[in-house]
């Protein structure tokens, strides 16, 4: 997901020291006195009503908020949508056969339930009775089935199209122009029963399904729209708590209850208008006159709003990590890259650097993630930590013994970073410690964002920051990154013996003995070869208005549930 | 005058032809691809290209690109998928120009005002704050002035809504954010320029001639120094965009500006060549108008 893509950020003004953004505004404004101009509109058709504050929720007025999307929403078609703001949109407006429920656990949504044969690999859904778009039709098995298969189908290049693809028999085919349509294993039987045949076990398959690529489409309505289809409100048919009254890619929305959804009763904030601002110091100004509801903090404002009773934090299913290239022998020495992971202070980089909510990692996969499918337990509860606790003394030695063993020095190690902050903060911070704790030299290199993914594809690198935000909640939503054969594996880690476990637990119907498999992958990745160094779980840290309840922002795959919301006052 | 004009109207052609192929040729060198998501498998990409005709070899996708162009096709964003770029700009031109075009207004008179009082009174006191006050307009980057803005008239006074395009009053402070800038210009301008006129023989005479100061003032003076401001529009214009691009970040505002920015950061050939084009059009054009307007005012223009 982009959710992780930080925004690069105009250039601004070195912050001083205890001397916070707002008291400079403040400052700012003793050498401001001005008339200000009163007048009333007089150009209509350019300012476009609908979206923003103005009737904002501020101070419980009305019975709508106002909440910010923070980018541009680039698509709503699901099929083919990849960003976190577009489908945050998507996901309030439209249901699937599961949703996630303020736990993050899968329940049924438009499907009333599912009968999953005994190898795990054949999911039977049954469709709840009178489930209905927003133009009155009913919603169809046919209607998953088509959004499926037109997720899949080469002609419409989505580039989510693995998600369903990796999962279900035959799509991996079919998305590649190898196989047809007709072997996949999705099959609408009536209007109310579609059969799913799984590739291999998946115990989190059900979660899946609340995704957004497997979303319905209404085969007749996306014909019939054909170029116009989510280009603007009227041009979506919406099964979701909430329908869009106003669309616009680069304004914002409104979102209006739906009173077709068959949770409606449920529902119980009647509007929202979610807005689209990039910059922090507008998005606190407009928090705090009241204009906007809920108001991520970056880290430079968190530290004024820490005590505020609307101060929150929370974290993702999402891991910031060191990846290294094998090519280069420095890389291929084991006590060196040990000296690597244990060489530097993940806990000062969560509290200093980042300041949102982010926590130190305790290994690959993030905190949170259920350990199998829908089990109580996390896989980090049942786990426990596999990142060696920071010990420079201990890292020093590791260190200098990997390096005795090469028989030179290292000589200067480049750092490979996308533009923008905390990256380029924490890349700074590692320097520093890399060199104070290990004697060892980085030079930093910032890229662009697609530009660093270019030199990672090309091989091009030394040692690289990544982040991934998990696509389901199961651990192996990380751990098979690291196949020898993915192309996300760019550093060339291969381990024929991990590859191995991956392979077995992916095909394994037994969760016991699955989640031991994928155990066994993590000690095996982080532990003995220590393959990857995890610096820091991401968060993020936000004022929410007291009188919102039950705020739910989804750690992976949906985001906001609006739905889920309640409004006091 | 028409052959004049004709002959312009052909330079201008060729000008944009060459500034769309070089974009295009330059946008083909920056780093990355616009589908660099890190979730991209190889195949997915591959029918993206595919789709988007990135497989073709770069002359005959070039090819392609100029014919489009030609029918005023300006192909589709990869940024938002399963958009036109043409839609994509026009949805935030006309707001753009809109704020842009205000800040003009608002900047105007005031600059009038700082520039001639600093000639007027050359080298006094006044001419000093005049000038410090246009060095601070010119200095004091919008995203230092807009959230100070934001802070006294939105959020503290409530004369002003913080942010966003909602109705006319949303636009007053990103344009007055914006006029500073023309003010600090204008000031400037029409203060060298009013010093020259002032010592004009013809200044002289008509002050030899017993005219009151006044008198000398607005009808000699400034109406002489008027007459070049129109060259001083268009480098204003150049200005007001680059500048649009911040103000427009700051007060959420959904412009081209803004639009333009995130589209380089994401790698969108398509609108980053449209919105080019469509300013290099707009520019071009400006020129042709403001020299047009000159040869009408001074026939010496036409001969050269």
């Amino acid at each position: 997901m982009t959710r992780k893509k930080m925004r690069p950020m105009m250039p601004r003004p070195l912050d001083l020291a205890r001397f916070s953004r707002r008291d400079f505004l403040k400052m700012g404004g003793t050498g401001l006195a001005g008339a200000a101009l009163l007048g009333t509109a007089g150009c209509g058709s350019l300012f476009g009503g609908g979206q923003g504050g103005g009737n904002g929720g501020g101070g419980g007025g009305g019975n709508s908020i106002t909440i910010n999307l923070g980018d541009a929403i680039r698509d709503l078609n699901s099929t083919t949508t990849t960003d976190s703001v577009s489908t945050d949109v998507l996901l309030n407006v439209m249901d699937g056969l599961y949703r996630l429920d303020e736990n993050t656990e899968a329940q049924p949504a438009i499907a009333e339930g599912v009968e999953i044969s005994d190898d795990q690999l054949n999911y039977t859904f049954t469709l709840r009775d009178g489930v209905q778009w927003s133009d009155g039709s009913p919603v169809t098995a046919q209607d998953f089935e088509y959004a499926w298969l037109r997720a899949l189908d080469p002609e419409t290049a989505g580039q989510y199209a693995f998600i369903i693809g990796q999962f279900v028999e035959g799509g991996t085919e079919f998305n590649a122009g190898e196989g047809s349509r007709e072997d996949v294993g999705i099959r609408a039987t009536d209007d109310k029963t579609l059969e799913v045949t799984l590739a291999a076990p998946a115990p989190f398959f059900l979660g899946l399904t609340s995704f957004f690529t497997y979303l319905p489409q209404k085969q007749s309505f996306v014909e019939e729209q054909s170029d116009n289809y989510a280009q603007g409100a009227d041009g979506l048919l919406y099964n979701g708590p909430y329908t869009l009254t106003e669309f616009n890619s680069t304004k914002g929305v409104t979102f209006e209850k739906n009173d077709r959804y068959w949770n409606a009763d449920n529902v119980d904030i009647p509007k929202v208008e979610a807005v689209i601002v990039t910059e922090q110091d507008t998005i606190v100004n407009l928090y705090e006159g009241g204009d906007l509801d809920v108001a991520g903090l970056s880290a430079e404002y968190v530290d004024e709003y820490r005590d505020s009773p609307e101060f929150n934090t929370q974290t993702f299913f999402a891991t910031f990590y060191l990846t290294w290239n094998y090519e280069n022998e420095i890389f291929q020495n084991s006590n060196i890259l040990k000296a690597i992971q244990m060489g530097f202070d993940r806990q000062a980089i969560a509290d200093q650097i980042l300041n949102n909510g982010s926590k130190p990692a305790t290994g690959y996969v993030p905190e949170g993630m259920a350990a199998n499918g829908g089990d109580d337990q996390t896989f980090r509860e049942v786990q426990g930590p596999t990142v060696p606790e920071f010990n420079a003394d201990e890292a020093r030695r590791l260190f200098e013994q990997g390096v005795e063993e090469l028989g030179q020095e290292p000589g200067e190690i480049e750092l490979l970073v996308y533009e923008g902050d905390p990256a380029e903060d924490v890349a700074a911070f590692l320097q520093e410690q890399f060199r104070k704790n290990l004697g060892l030299q980085t030079r930093i290199k910032v890229q662009p964002f697609d530009a660093k993914l270019q030199l990672e594809a090309d091989g091009d690198f030394e040692m690289s920051w990544q982040g991934w935000i998990g696509d389901y909640n199961d651990p192996m939503t990380f751990l098979d990154l690291y196949l020898s054969d993915s192309s996300f594996n760019t550093g060339g880690y291969q381990n024929d013996q991990y590859d191995q476990l991956i392979t077995d637990a992916q095909a394994e119907a037994d969760p016991a003995a699955r989640l031991e498999l994928m155990q066994e992958a993590e000690r095996l990745l982080v532990e003995e070869d220590a393959a990857v160094a995890p610096i820091f779980f991401d968060g993020e840290a936000e004022l929410i208005r007291s009188n919102i309840k039950n705020y739910v922002d989804h750690p992976y795959g949906g985001g906001i549930d609006l739905s889920l919301w309640r409004l006091e006052g | 005058m028409l052959r004049y004009v004709a002959r312009r109207l052909v330079i201008m052609l060729v000008t944009l032809f060459v500034i769309i192929s070089l974009t295009w040729f330059m946008s083909q060198l920056l780093p990355g691809t616009p589908f660099a998501d890190e979730k991209l498998s190889d195949s997915a990409r591959e029918q993206l290209y595919a789709k988007y005709g990135l497989d073709d070899p770069l002359p005959v996708q070039y090819f392609w690109y100029m014919v489009n162009v030609l029918q005023g096709d300006l192909g589709n964003s990869f940024y938002f998928e399963n958009r036109s770029v043409t839609s994509v700009i026009m949805d935030g031109a006309p707001i753009s120009g809109f704020i842009g075009v205000q800040a003009i207004v608002f900047g105007l008179v005031p600059g009038l005002v700082l520039g001639v009082v600093a000639a007027l009174w050359h080298n006094s006191i006044l001419d000093y704050t005049a000038t410090v006050v246009a060095i601070l307009g010119i200095s004091v980057p919008s995203f230092v002035l807009g959230p100070i803005m934001q802070y006294w008239f939105g959020y503290k006074w409530g004369l002003l809504p913080i942010a966003f395009f909602e109705s006319w009053a949303h636009s007053i402070m990103p344009s007055a954010c914006l006029a500073v800038f023309v003010i600090a210009i204008v000031a400037r301008y029409i203060r060298a320029e009013m010093l020259e006129v002032l010592g004009q023989d013809y200044v002289t005479l008509a002050k030899a001639k017993g005219l009151s100061r006044v008198a000398v003032v607005m009808r000699h003076v400034l109406r002489n120094s008027l007459i070049p401001l129109v060259t001083v529009l268009l480098p204003l214009m150049v200005g007001l965009v680059t500048g649009s691009i911040i103000v427009e970040n700051i007060f959420a505002v959904p412009g081209i500006g803004d639009l333009f920015v995130r589209c380089i950061f994401v790698n969108d050939y398509a609108v980053i060549l449209g919105t080019t084009i469509f300013f290099a059009v707009f520019f071009i054009v400006a020129y042709l108008v403001q020299d047009v307007l000159y040869a009408i005012i001074d026939p010496r223009i036409r001969v050269s």
